[in-house]
């Protein structure tokens, strides 16, 4: 049990209590005699933590698991006899705390739950004082602490203060002040994640300016690594990877995400524009192209892409995501748990869960992307400058093209009489449609097209009734055409006689989204049939009239497609067809069976049982166009007259500039591939039809409750939204940043804290809920959660503030009386020593070898990785084997290292961090043989360590004393005790002696790795002190901040 | 976070800094030659369960679980469904089928005909256990195995479902079943990992389902606790050889003055970390030897070796993997799982099921047989199954002699073998179809449970504290372990 003490009047009660902890087993009546000399009990501090770990399970905020109808998690009831205020001989708790009847002691046995007498007293005594009820303090608004006087010179800034007044609670005093190469190292890391040089450091020792330290800081914040160092951390809470995860877990590109949290903490972006950016940067006004980057955050989930994974399921997944994600990094709260039955200790019903997860529900994405690579949809466009003026050009270029082709003289009359004399001369016979499609005005509205009136489509099923001709059937053996007039905008199957269900046999003609025509026929989709894809693109605006042939070969070389009564490219994209084409499933116009649905006009489509040739097609296409012309030429004026001759005339026209508008569809194609090139990150975008939230009974996403809807909003524990924020991510996100909101501010400097001292004031510090553990500091966190707030979320002041603090500065150096009474270092009476996180192990050990290269952003890189890895778990769906870079990229921050999810980059993971498949917000830090073996035999180490050598043997020629010296003095910033050197010296020696005898060796280990060994080295030399690098590389005080 | 035993050791460290009036040097050298300095007690004793952990008695020490994944068909291995051949080819009715939700693969199948299986069931030993032939050695065993033909389970595709077998959740980050007994257990061996992961590849399906990490990682649990992939290659351990051009004496030299440049590091500091690192050191130095020592087989004799078949000259192989596992059983590592991909029937079943039962059958009994000759197999559980089990109606175009299943959450079956199970039992049974489950149903939760049950350990205290819940193996719901397949 902790005692929490808030002020120092409570000093005498701890360490009574502490005493009464410590010593032997206390009896009852001893306990009771120490509590009688107590001040009053704090609820919060010694109440409250008893019964959230003892008895919320069953009397907490869980309705369906609650007990007895009794809460405790709220204040009772004021005729409640449960707990009587001031008699707790009469409640009902203190009875069956106390109760040795195995029927009614609480709390039961099979709960595994105890109480301890301590425990059982305090809530006596809680109740006999009048059992006062306080809420959870982090629900509770932030103070205004004031921070506490002291007659002491040790406080640098008011953070010590706190700090202070806590250590003497506990009978501490502060640990001196670390000295400088040690209080250099710890900055360096702490804020670029990588160790001073020999000079920087010595600058700073021989720096007697009483602003030496600041000067260090304000240099360190300023640096374009600090952003680097920031982003590392905020990535593992962002889940940021450059894989999707999953069965595929295909590649994407996040990075321009990554770079933009880089640049944010750089620039020092105010937090709570930091926090609405990421959140909601796309339902600002106007957004930046760098405020919808930043909503990538919550596209940084995992996505599925497995074939037959269900839709529903894994959208609902992708929300639950943002949900947990969300609450942990800003709020510090396990939503998590409320997905499935009401939270068990926090007082947050299911409703309110699902509440919260409709302000994600609403995003315009789907829950599985169908083995699709790459980025998946909404995304932005990044083109890099040169991209954007290639772009530009085309645009340009095309537009004059249209102009050229708007402008050019009215050649329709002329074409007509050329094509009626030709008509004329030859005589070619055309056979009659089998089948003829003709608009019906009442069903479909109508438009115009070349010749008569088009019907448009809406892109929905049913939208004509299906042909009712059952004899119409088609065969491979038997030859077919149809003709069709559509416009270029439409979208959608043309028609369709095909059944989806059964392996999508059948016939149909499609245009695919981007313009071409693909045509199919299908026996089992994919391993038996023919599909067929037209190379070029109906011309977008304009009218097209479409013929499509069928030799009844069975091979697709004998599918012909025609545009404007000419043959077109093809590409074959299927070729297998083999079994029969035949289904009972009507045809029909504008949709397939069910899918594919046409959207945009279309005319006439008839369907002919031969293979027309291509001087039928020609013949035909130029006999209706002709009659038209004379038709509308012998029509009186009219409107539709009007109209219709225009469209007929553009139309002629366009068949007489084919040249122009042959290079205009050229421009296009070459303007879609740019297009394709660019770079893009996922960003966040709402729907346009608003998706309505409902609570899904034990998370199931298939079991909606759909009698109500839910809107989005707060859970009722914390301060509602208000009337200007609106009740979406905005409202959520302008919520997060508001005066009243008591967590994100806690949160905030929550994680700052842990950042430099190792641990948390908060030490749980993903979970601020009741189940969390409480503030060591409660005034201290408010303190400066006020701080934070009231210097407009500077985050730059915020980290400034605690590294110009006192009790940042102490040495971490432990001595026998800490140990004792403050093993884990709760009251910060030491500075902090922990071992460095794996990028910065790695970091380091590169900046030592002057390997590493400081270049900032960009796509993610491959250093050195053993070989297998990739394949070994890859059953094929994959990106195939890991080739690691050359050059530079062998050598970037670890922060740039790819990131696949389900395969791990070892280099790192081995030194903890995670898969970034979920929202973590603190790392463990652990010490394992692998560990060491990684820092000794990992190639990565291996060449760090030979080319660090050079850098020591180039450090002075002659003296291998003074080499080493070097070296040492650059790993750890301080001079090496003589021990420490003559033993390193010893040993140099015996490797020297070793390599010389034996140089092949000696050779083979400076091939360790893609950079060149120094040939003015000699290699007996060089691996010599190699091992010696890579002792040093290895040291634990060279892999530890001090 | 500490483990249970991590907690009750600095416990112990704090009252030993804090009790003796030792000056710093005295308490830095008797931190240093604690020989438990792993930051471990001595491993508890098998018939001791720790106070920490409100045990039973355990009927295993370890753990060997021979995950197939892809999810082979109960009805070609460990269901005998005979009533399907006279319903070849028939319409799956309705009211077995009950609305059971389809993959995205055969959502849109119009028609669900019924498939029996093309091998041929017999009764195997003297307990009766029907098995196909596509099991020939395993069927030899039968009065050793206990088969469970009730598993179900919550997901219907690869990922969510494996990762669900392997860690007890279909969401990715939790621990998974080898780091949570590593947890709660601790070690029984001082130069190997204590978790061990094999990954093989199948030739029944080329490019088959591929495995992630997660799979054998340690979640939230320290990463300390996670499974050690043991690979085919010349570094069976990642990073375990030393450098070319970096012999043995040389490194040696190198690890002596690491120890003696980190204890004076230790002296300074006193922070029990780094006498971790330096123990850490010495044992990656002993993986070293012990690591070749275990994946060299030169000493097998050669009945042993042909008993695992062929393959198992082939490093990688299914084969091999089984005879390293019984090898680390033997160095009493905990949790060894092996991984065979390949099983993922959708079509081509007979031929593909043929070819992963090749091999997966001779080295799996020899496997178990190896176990019970060494006297091994009474503590140790054996677990052989996949993620769920497959459609009883066809996917695609079906024939008498070729077709394929889709994925089936609601009933597979597995088997068990040593650890305390009864030997040559059946539990659990399917309805006609082998659609549903009609008698005792073991979810996969239930299944963790069990084999937590085997070690001694109750799943239910077996937790640590994540995101303000007791996060345990089993997860949220109330589970159970099958007691009725232990013997008494």
């Amino acid at each position: 049990m902790n005692i929490e003490l808030v002020t120092p009047s409570w000093k005498q009660c701890a360490q009574f209590l502490s005493r009464v902890m410590m010593g032997p087993i206390v009896g009852l009546c001893g306990t009771t005699a120490v509590m009688a000399q107590l001040p009053g009990i704090s609820f919060r501090e010694q109440i409250q933590p008893i019964l959230a770990e003892n008895c919320f399970s069953c009397h907490g905020p869980d309705e369906h698991q609650r007990q007895a109808d009794l809460r405790l998690d709220q204040v009772l009831a004021a005729n409640s006899t449960v707990i009587v205020p001031g008699k707790p001989d009469e409640s009902e708790l203190v009875r069956r705390i106390y109760s040795t009847l195995e029927s009614e002691a609480m709390p039961p046995a099979e709960s595994n739950r105890q109480l301890t007498d301590i425990q059982r007293e305090l809530l006596r005594r809680w109740i006999e004082e009048g059992a006062n009820w306080q809420q959870h303090w982090a629900f509770e608004p932030i103070q205004k602490p004031e921070p506490p006087q002291q007659d002491s010179d040790w406080p640098k800034n008011p953070i010590d203060r706190f700090v202070w007044a806590r250590m003497v609670d506990q009978n501490l005093t502060p640990s001196p002040p670390a000295d400088r190469r040690t209080l250099i190292r710890r900055a360096y890391f702490d804020l670029i994640g990588i160790a001073p040089t020999a000079e920087q450091t010595q600058v700073f020792v021989d720096d007697h300016d009483e602003n030496a330290w600041e000067k260090v800081i304000d240099g360190l914040l300023a640096s374009p690594h600090f952003g680097e160092q920031m982003a590392l951390e905020w990535l593992d809470t962002a889940r940021f990877a450059d894989t999707n995860g999953f069965q595929n877990d295909f590649y994407r590109s996040m990075w321009p995400w990554r770079d933009w949290v880089i640049e944010a903490f750089n620039r020092n972006l105010r937090y709570d524009q930091f926090i609405i950016e990421q959140l909601a940067g796309d339902l600002l006004t106007q957004p930046t192209n760098s405020q919808l980057i930043a909503t990538g955050f919550n596209r940084n989930n995992r996505s599925v892409t497995e074939g037959g994974a269900i839709e529903e399921e894994w959208r609902i997944e992708n929300c639950v995501d943002r949900v947990e994600t969300t609450a942990a990094a800003f709020l510090g709260l396990t939503l998590g748990c409320c997905r499935c039955h009401d939270h068990k200790y926090d007082p947050i019903s299911q409703q309110e869960f699902y509440q919260f997860f409709a302000f994600f529900n609403n995003i315009d994405e789907l829950g599985v992307y169908n083995e699709t690579r790459g980025n998946v949809g909404p995304v932005i466009k990044l083109p890099t400058v040169e991209q954007q003026t290639a772009l530009d050009q085309l645009d340009e270029k095309m537009a004059r093209t249209k102009q050229l082709l708007e402008s050019a003289p009215d050649q329709s009359a002329r074409l007509v009489e050329t094509w009626q004399q030709q008509l004329n001369a030859e005589l070619i016979e055309l056979p009659s449609a089998r089948f003829q499609w003709v608009a019906i005005p009442e069903k479909l509205p109508t438009g115009i097209c070349p010749v008569g009136r088009s019907s448009t489509f809406p892109g929905v099923a049913d939208a004509v009734a299906p042909s009712d001709d059952a004899q119409l059937q088609f065969s491979v053996e038997d030859p077919f055409s149809w003709t069709v007039w559509v416009h270029g905008n439409a979208r959608g199957s043309i028609f369709g006689k095909m059944d989806e269900r059964n392996e999508y046999r059948g016939v149909d003609g499609i245009l695919l989204s981007d313009g071409r025509l693909k045509i199919h026929l299908i026996h089992q989709w994919r391993v038996n049939a023919i599909a067929v894809i037209s190379k070029n693109r109906l011309p977008a605006d304009e009218w097209t009239h479409v013929a499509v042939t069928w030799d009844g070969s069975s091979k697709a070389a004998g599918y012909k497609i025609y545009f404007d009564g000419y043959p077109v490219e093809v590409e074959v994209d299927i070729d297998t067809l083999s079994g029969t084409i035949a289904t009972d499933v009507p045809l029909r116009i504008g949709q397939r069976s069910r899918s594919e649905f046409f959207q945009g006009e279309q005319f006439e489509f008839s369907l002919f049982d031969c293979e027309l040739t291509p001087a039928q097609i020609l013949t035909g296409l130029r006999q209706a166009l002709v009659q038209q012309f004379i038709q509308y030429d012998q029509s009186p004026r009219s409107q539709e007259v009007d109209h219709g001759r225009a469209c007929l005339t553009r139309y002629l026209n366009g068949l007489d500039r084919q040249a122009m508008r042959g290079e205009l569809s050229e421009l296009i194609t070459k303007r879609e591939k740019l297009e394709s090139e660019l770079q893009t990150s996922m960003i966040m975008r709402e729907r346009a039809q608003y998706r309505e939230t409902f609570l899904l009974r034990r998370g199931q996403y298939d079991q909606p409750a759909t009698d109500s809807a839910l809107w989005p909003a707060i859970p009722g524990v914390l301060p509602p939204l208000t009337a200007d924020q609106p009740a979406n991510r905005l409202g959520l996100a302008r919520w997060m940043v508001d005066e009243r909101n008591p967590l994100v501010a806690r949160v905030a400097v929550n994680r700052a804290w842990m950042k430099y001292l190792g641990r948390g004031l908060v030490e749980s510090v993903d979970n601020f809920g009741v189940q969390g553990s409480p503030p060591s500091h409660p005034l201290l966190i408010d303190w400066l959660a006020r701080e934070f707030r009231s210097s407009e979320w500077n985050l730059k002041q915020l980290h400034k503030l605690i590294l110009m603090s006192a009790t940042y500065q102490q040495s971490s150096t432990l001595t026998a009386e800490r140990a004792k009474i403050d093993p884990e270092n709760r009251w910060y009476s030491r500075g902090p020593r922990y071992r460095l996180s794996a990028e910065q192990i790695r970091d380091n050990s590169l900046a030592l070898a002057g390997l590493l290269v400081e270049k900032i952003g960009g796509p993610s890189v491959r250093p050195y990785q053993p070989a297998g890895l990739w394949e070994e778990l890859a059953g094929g769906a994959n990106d195939g084997p890991y080739q690691n870079d050359h050059g530079d990229n062998l050598y970037r921050r670890s922060l740039y290292t790819y990131r696949k999810r389900t395969v791990s980059h070892p280099t790192v993971a081995t030194f903890d961090a995670p898969s970034w498949e979920i929202c973590r917000v603190n790392r463990g830090r652990t010490n394992t043989p692998l560990q060491s073996l990684a820092l000794l035999n990992d190639t990565t180490y291996v060449e760090a360590a030979r080319k660090f050598a050079e850098r020591m043997l180039q450090f002075s020629e002659g003296s291998i004393e003074s080499q080493i010296r070097f070296g040492f003095m650059s790993a750890t910033q301080r001079a090496p005790t003589p021990h420490e050197l003559s033993t390193l010296v010893a040993s140099h020696n015996v490797y020297q002696d070793y390599y010389v005898s034996n140089s092949q060796e000696a050779r083979e280990l400076l091939a360790t790795g893609e950079s060149p060994a120094q040939p003015s080295l000699p290699v007996d030399k060089l691996a010599a002190m190699t091992a010696i690098a890579s002792v040093l590389l290895n040291l634990d005080e060279v892999i530890t901040k001090e | 976070m500490l483990n249970p035993f991590d907690r009750a050791w600095l416990a112990n460290r704090r009252t030993f800094l804090g009790t003796t009036g030792l000056g710093l040097g005295a308490i830095a050298s008797a931190v240093l030659n604690q020989s438990d300095s792993l930051a471990r007690p001595a491993p508890p004793q098998l018939d001791q369960p720790s106070i920490h952990l409100p045990n039973f008695r355990p009927s295993a020490k370890r753990v060997i679980v021979l995950f197939q994944s892809g999810a082979p068909s109960q009805y070609e291995t460990l269901d005998y469904k005979p009533g399907l051949a006279k319903l070849a080819g028939s319409e799956l009715p309705e009211s077995i089928r009950g609305g059971q939700r389809l993959t995205g693969m055969t959502s849109g199948q119009t028609s669900f005909p019924v498939v029996p299986s093309v091998f041929k069931f017999k009764q195997r030993g003297n307990s009766g256990i029907w098995m196909s032939d596509l099991l020939p050695h395993l069927s030899g065993l039968a009065d050793k195995l206990c088969v469970i033909r009730s598993m179900y389970t919550e997901a219907i595709n690869h990922d969510p479902a494996i990762t669900f077998f392997q860690t007890g959740s279909q969401l990715a980050g939790r621990p998974s079943m080898g780091a949570w007994v590593a947890y709660g257990l601790g070690s029984m061996n001082q130069d190997l990992p204590n978790y061990i992961a094999m990954i093989s590849r199948g030739t029944g399906r080329a490019a088959g389902q591929p495995l992630y990490d997660r799979l054998w990682g340690s979640g939230m649990l320290p990463g300390k606790y996670q499974g050690v992939k043991l690979r085919s290659g010349n570094d069976p351990i990642l990073y375990l050889a030393n450098p070319a051009g970096c012999p043995s004496p040389v490194r040696r030299r190198m690890l002596d003055d690491l120890k003696t440049l980190n204890q004076a590091t230790l002296s300074r500091t006193l922070d029990p970390e780094v006498a971790t690192r330096i123990e850490q050191y010495e044992l990656a130095f002993r993986m070293q030897t012990s690591v070749p020592e275990l994946t060299d087989l030169s000493q097998e004799p050669q009945s042993v070796l042909e008993r695992y078949g062929p393959n198992v000259q082939l490093p990688g192989t299914y084969a091999r993997n089984c005879l390293l596992a019984r090898r680390l059983a033997e160095r009493d590592v905990r949790f060894i799982q092996l991984f065979h991909m390949g099983w993922d029937q959708h079509d081509n079943l007979p031929d593909h099921m043929s070819k992963q039962c090749h091999d997966t059958d001779q080295p799996t009994a020899a496997l178990i047989q190896d176990l019970d000759e060494r006297g091994l197999l009474d503590d140790t559980l054996v677990v052989w199954g996949g993620e769920f089990g497959r459609t009883v109606y066809g996917q695609g175009t079906a024939t008498e002699k070729n077709y394929g299943r889709d994925h089936h959450p609601r009933c597979f079956s597995i088997f068990m073998a040593g650890g305390g199970v009864k030997p040559g039992t059946v539990y659990g049974t399917t309805d006609d179809f082998g659609y549903n489950i009609v008698e005792n149903p073991v979810h996969v939760n239930d299944l963790h449970a069990t084999i937590l049950r085997a070690l001694g350990l109750d799943h239910r205290k077996l937790t640590t504290p994540y995101q303000g819940l007791d996060l345990r193996l089993s997860g949220v719901e109330e589970r159970n372990p099958v007691l009725e397949i232990f013997q008494s």
